[in-house]
C-alpha cells in the first residue's frame, strides 16, 4: 500500500468513526496524534460568522457563501493564489525535491468548490477559520478582503 | 530634467565610465536613459534610505537603488524599454510607475503616506522586525522568543510563519508538524518521530504564540521597525537576478511587492549558494530543482544555464555548496553520493570522485578548496579531503566533545555545518550543536585536529529547564535552548590569520586568530538578524548574511564597525555570501533561498572618473 493511499484510508476511518464531540476534545487538548483527514466531501459544520481583530481595523470574515460576491476578477485570482501559496502550500500542494515529487500532508484542493453548492461553500470557509485536527483556524489571519481573494482563487481549482 | 550636481548622477557616471554596470546597458541597441527622481514625505520632507526599484519589460533582472540624504534618487544608465518602477519604504504605502525609458532619461517624484494599520505594515516587516516586534518585557517572554529563534529560524525567515494568527490550539498544530519536517519541507511519514528539541519546548511556545500572534493583532505602537538606511548604506546599487525554476513558472507573489508579505518557498526555492569566476559568471549550487546540478548565470545578460548530471539511478544529483578553484575548476558535494564532483566549464563535463571502498564517512553539505587545488568538506564529526590528484580520500576525526554544559557524547555522531580553509591550508569545521570550531591541520606530520570551544552564552532569561535541556537534548544549528551560540558558516581571511565564524544563534560574529587561536565576539547591529555566513574579501572586510534579515551586513574588522545593506524582496532568507575581488571595492554576491533569485550589491564611492561635485 502505498503511503499516500494508507493516509486515505486512516482519513477516511477517522471521518467516519469520530464523533464530533470527540473531535472537539481532542482539538481542545491540542494534542494530535496519527489523526488525518482526507477528504472534504463530509464537511457540514454550523454557520457562524468568523471576527477577527486586525489591528485598527475590524475584519468580518463572512462564513456564508451568500454574504459575498462570487465575482473573481484576474486580480482577485492572482492575489487569491498568493495567499494559497503562503498560507496552504505547505500542506496542500506535493513538494517537488530534485526528481523526487511527495504527497502533501493534508488533501490536495483541486475540484473543492468546483460547482459547489453554497452549502458546501459555506461549509469551507467554515473549515478554513476554524481549523481541524490537524490545520490551525486561519480565522484571525487574513482580512475580509484577503479572504475573497483566497476563496476565489480556490474556486479555479 | 537631468540635475548634474547630484552626486548620485555623477557617481553613476563614473562608474559607467569604469566599466562596472555590467547588467543593463551594455547589451541595448537602442539606447540608455536615465531614471530618476525625488521622495519625499506627505509633509513635504524629503525621504531617505528608500528603496527604488525598476523593471524594463523583457528582462529577467529588477534593478534597485535607494534615496540620499535629499531624498534624490538615480540609478545607472538603464536599457530603453517600458519600465515598472516601485519605490517602498516599511511604514509606507508604495509608489509605483510605469513608463516608456528612451535616450535621455525620466524623472518620477513620488509622495509617500504613512500606513496606519498595524496589520498592513506587519506584512512588508522582515522576520527580524518581526522578533523585535514581539511582546517581551518580561523574562519569560524574551525566553519565549528566543525559543522561536532558536528552534524555528533555522529552517525559514520568521516573517513567514509569524505573519499569520493562530490561536495556542493552531500553533501547537503546527509545532507538531514542524517537528517531523524536513528543511526541505517534505511532508512526514505517518510513523515520523518528532525532534525532541522542538517538542520539549511545544507547549510553552505554542501558548506564547496563541498569546502574542493569535486573536489580538498588534498594536502599532508594539512594532519595533528598522530605522530606514542612511549614508554610505544607501551607496550601492542592487541587481537582483530571476533564477526561474524549469518545473513551475515565475510567481508574481515573488517578495518583490512587500504589501503582499513573504512568500511561500513552494514557489521558489532554488540556489543555496553561489560563486563568482574570473570571467564574472555566477555559478549555482541546487539541492531543490529537478534537473538542475548547477547552474551559471551570466550578469550581462541575465542567462541562466542549468547543468546536469545523473545518479546510478537516474536521479538528479543535487548540490549544496559550490565553490570555483583558481584555476576555474567548479567544485561541488554530489548530495547523492556524499561525494566530491568538478565541473570543467571549458569542456562542459562533470567529473564524479566515488571514495575508496573503505571511507564510509562521506562528504558533507559545505565546501572549500585549499591551495593545491584539493577540495574539502564538512563530514561525519570532521572533515574530509580529496586529494585531487589521486583520487584518495582522507578523513579527519574532530576530537571527543566534552559533556557536562551541552549534550556530547550520549546525544550520538555530531554533526558539522561550515568550513573553511585558512593561509596555511588548515581547515576550519564548526560544530554548532557543541558550540565548538575545529582547527585541522593537514599536513603530513601535522598536529591533531584540536577544538576552540566558545564561552558559554550567558542568558538571564534562561532558566534551570533550558540548562537542563542543553544537557540532554542533542542540540544544532536548526534546534537548540535559548543558551546556543550555533556557530554556522565561516570563512578565512585570505591574507591574514584569521577566520570569522557566524554565531547563528548568539546573533554575534566571532573572530578566530589561527595562530593563538584567541576569539573575540561581536554583537550584530540588528537583534535576530540569525546570521549564517561569511565571507572575506580581498581588502580583509567582512560579510555578512542572516536568515532571518532581509540584509547583507558589512564588517570592517579596522574600525569595527558594521554597515547593513538592505535588500528589495521580502523572505530573502539566504545562506551564503560570496565576493568578486575583480573589482575594489569587491561586489557582493549571495542566492535568495526561499525566493528564486540571485542578488548583487555595487557600490557607489567617491573619487571616481567625473565625481567632482556633491549635494
Amino acid at each position: 500500500m502505498s503511503v499516500k493511499s494508507h493516509w486515505m484510508l486512516v482519513g477516511t476511518c477517522v471521518l467516519l468513526l469520530l464523533p464530533v464531540a470527540a473531535s472537539a476534545q481532542m482539538r481542545a487538548s491540542g494534542r494530535i496524534a496519527g489523526v488525518v483527514e482526507d477528504t472534504w466531501v463530509a464537511m457540514l459544520p454550523d454557520v457562524t460568522s468568523g471576527v477577527a481583530d486586525a489591528g485598527d481595523t475590524l475584519f468580518v470574515i463572512p462564513t456564508q457563501a451568500s454574504q459575498v460576491s462570487q465575482v473573481g476578477t484576474v486580480e482577485t485570482v492572482a492575489r487569491g493564489e498568493a495567499w494559497f501559496y503562503q498560507r496552504c502550500a505547505l500542506c496542500h500542494l506535493d513538494r517537488i525535491v530534485k526528481d523526487d515529487t511527495t504527497a502533501p500532508v493534508g488533501p490536495k484542493l483541486n475540484g473543492v468548490l468546483k460547482d459547489a453548492s453554497p452549502a458546501r461553500e459555506t461549509a469551507v470557509r467554515e473549515r478554513i477559520q476554524r481549523g481541524t485536527l490537524r490545520m490551525p483556524g486561519f480565522r484571525y489571519g487574513f482580512t475580509a478582503e484577503q479572504f475573497e481573494e483566497l476563496m476565489a482563487y480556490l474556486e479555479t481549482l | 530634467m537631468f540635475k548634474l550636481e547630484s552626486l548620485s548622477l555623477m557617481l553613476a557616471i563614473a562608474l559607467l565610465g569604469a566599466g562596472l554596470w555590467t547588467a543593463s546597458a551594455a547589451q541595448s541597441g537602442t539606447g540608455t536613459g536615465i531614471i530618476q527622481g525625488n521622495i519625499e514625505a506627505a509633509d513635504g520632507t524629503a525621504m531617505e534610505g528608500v528603496l527604488v526599484s525598476a523593471r524594463v519589460s523583457g528582462k529577467s533582472f529588477t534593478t534597485s537603488v535607494f534615496t540620499d540624504r535629499q531624498g534624490h534618487y538615480v540609478f545607472p544608465p538603464l536599457d530603453a524599454g517600458q519600465y515598472k518602477l516601485w519605490a517602498q519604504a516599511v511604514g509606507f504605502g508604495a509608489g509605483r510607475a510605469e513608463f516608456a525609458l528612451a535616450s535621455g532619461g525620466v524623472d518620477r517624484k513620488f509622495t509617500m503616506a504613512p500606513i496606519r494599520n498595524a496589520s498592513l505594515i506587519l506584512r512588508q516587516m522582515s522576520g527580524s522586525e518581526y522578533l523585535a516586534s514581539l511582546p517581551q518585557s518580561t523574562p519569560a517572554d524574551r525566553r519565549m522568543v528566543h525559543v522561536y529563534n532558536n528552534g524555528c529560524t533555522g529552517c525559514h525567515t520568521a516573517s513567514f510563519t509569524l505573519q499569520n494568527r493562530w490561536d495556542e490550539v493552531g500553533w501547537g498544530i503546527l509545532i507538531d508538524l514542524m517537528s517531523k519536517t524536513g528543511s526541505s519541507g517534505v511532508a512526514p511519514a505517518p510513523d515520523a518521530v518528532g525532534n525532541k528539541m522542538m517538542l520539549a519546548y511545544r507547549d510553552e511556545l505554542s501558548r506564547y504564540l496563541g498569546r502574542v500572534r493569535g486573536a489580538t493583532e498588534l498594536a502599532l505602537t508594539d512594532l519595533k521597525l528598522h530605522a530606514r538606511p542612511t549614508g554610505e548604506a544607501t551607496q550601492v546599487v542592487i541587481t537582483e537576478y530571476d533564477l526561474p525554476r524549469p518545473d513551475r513558472p515565475l510567481h508574481f507573489a515573488d517578495g518583490s511587492d512587500w504589501s503582499l508579505g513573504t512568500p511561500a518557498r513552494y514557489v521558489g526555492r532554488a540556489a543555496h549558494d553561489v560563486w563568482a569566476d574570473a570571467e564574472g559568471n555566477v555559478w549555482i549550487a541546487d539541492d531543490m530543482v529537478p534537473e538542475r546540478t548547477i547552474a551559471k548565470l551570466n550578469p550581462r545578460t541575465g542567462e541562466v544555464t542549468d547543468y546536469v548530471l545523473k545518479d546510478a539511478k537516474g536521479k538528479t544529483i543535487s548540490t549544496h555548496s559550490i565553490v570555483v578553484d583558481a584555476v576555474g575548476k567548479v567544485w561541488a558535494e554530489n548530495g547523492n553520493d556524499r561525494t566530491f564532483l568538478m565541473f570543467d566549464p571549458k569542456t562542459e563535463q562533470f567529473k564524479n570522485f566515488p571514495r575508496q571502498a573503505d571511507m564510509k564517512q562521506g562528504v558533507g553539505g559545505t565546501v572549500d578548496v585549499d591551495s593545491k587545488g584539493n577540495p574539502w568538506a564538512t563530514s561525519d564529526n570532521g572533515a574530509i579531503k580529496l586529494d585531487a590528484a589521486t583520487g584518495q580520500y582522507i578523513h579527519y576525526e574532530a576530537p571527543p566533545a566534552e559533556g557536562g554544559r551541552l549534550c556530547a557524547e550520549e546525544c550520538g555522531n555530531w554533526s558539522t555545518y561550515g568550513i573553511s580553509i585558512d593561509r596555511d591550508d588548515n581547515a576550519w569545521v564548526t560544530q554548532p550543536g557543541l558550540d565548538r570550531i575545529v582547527k585541522v591541520d593537514a599536513r603530513d606530520d601535522g598536529d591533531d585536529p584540536i577544538a576552540v570551544v566558545l564561552a558559554p552564552l550567558s542568558l538571564p532569561e534562561a532558566t534551570e529547564v533550558d540548562y537542563e535541556r542543553a544537557r540532554t537534548l542533542r542540540g544544532g544549528q536548526n534546534t537548540a535552548t535559548p543558551l546556543s551560540k550555533a556557530p554556522r558558516r565561516n570563512a578565512a581571511d585570505p591574507n591574514d590569520d584569521v577566520v570569522w565564524n557566524a554565531l547563528f544563534h548568539a546573533n554575534r560574529l566571532a573572530r578566530v586568530d589561527t595562530k593563538t587561536l584567541q576569539v573575540k565576539e561581536y554583537a550584530l547591529p540588528t537583534p535576530y538578524t540569525m546570521p549564517y555566513a561569511t565571507a572575506v574579501d580581498k581588502n580583509g572586510v567582512v560579510w555578512i548574511n542572516g536568515i532571518n534579515h532581509d540584509a547583507l551586513v558589512k564588517f570592517d574588522p579596522k574600525t569595527e564597525r558594521f554597515t547593513e545593506y538592505v535588500l528589495p524582496t521580502r523572505g530573502t532568507e539566504i545562506r551564503h555570501v560570496q565576493v568578486d575581488n575583480r573589482t575594489d571595492p569587491p561586489e557582493v554576491w549571495a542566492p535568495y533561498n526561499r525566493m528564486n533569485k540571485v542578488v548583487r550589491l555595487q557600490f557607489r564611492t567617491t573619487g571616481g572618473p567625473g565625481a567632482t561635485a556633491s549635494r
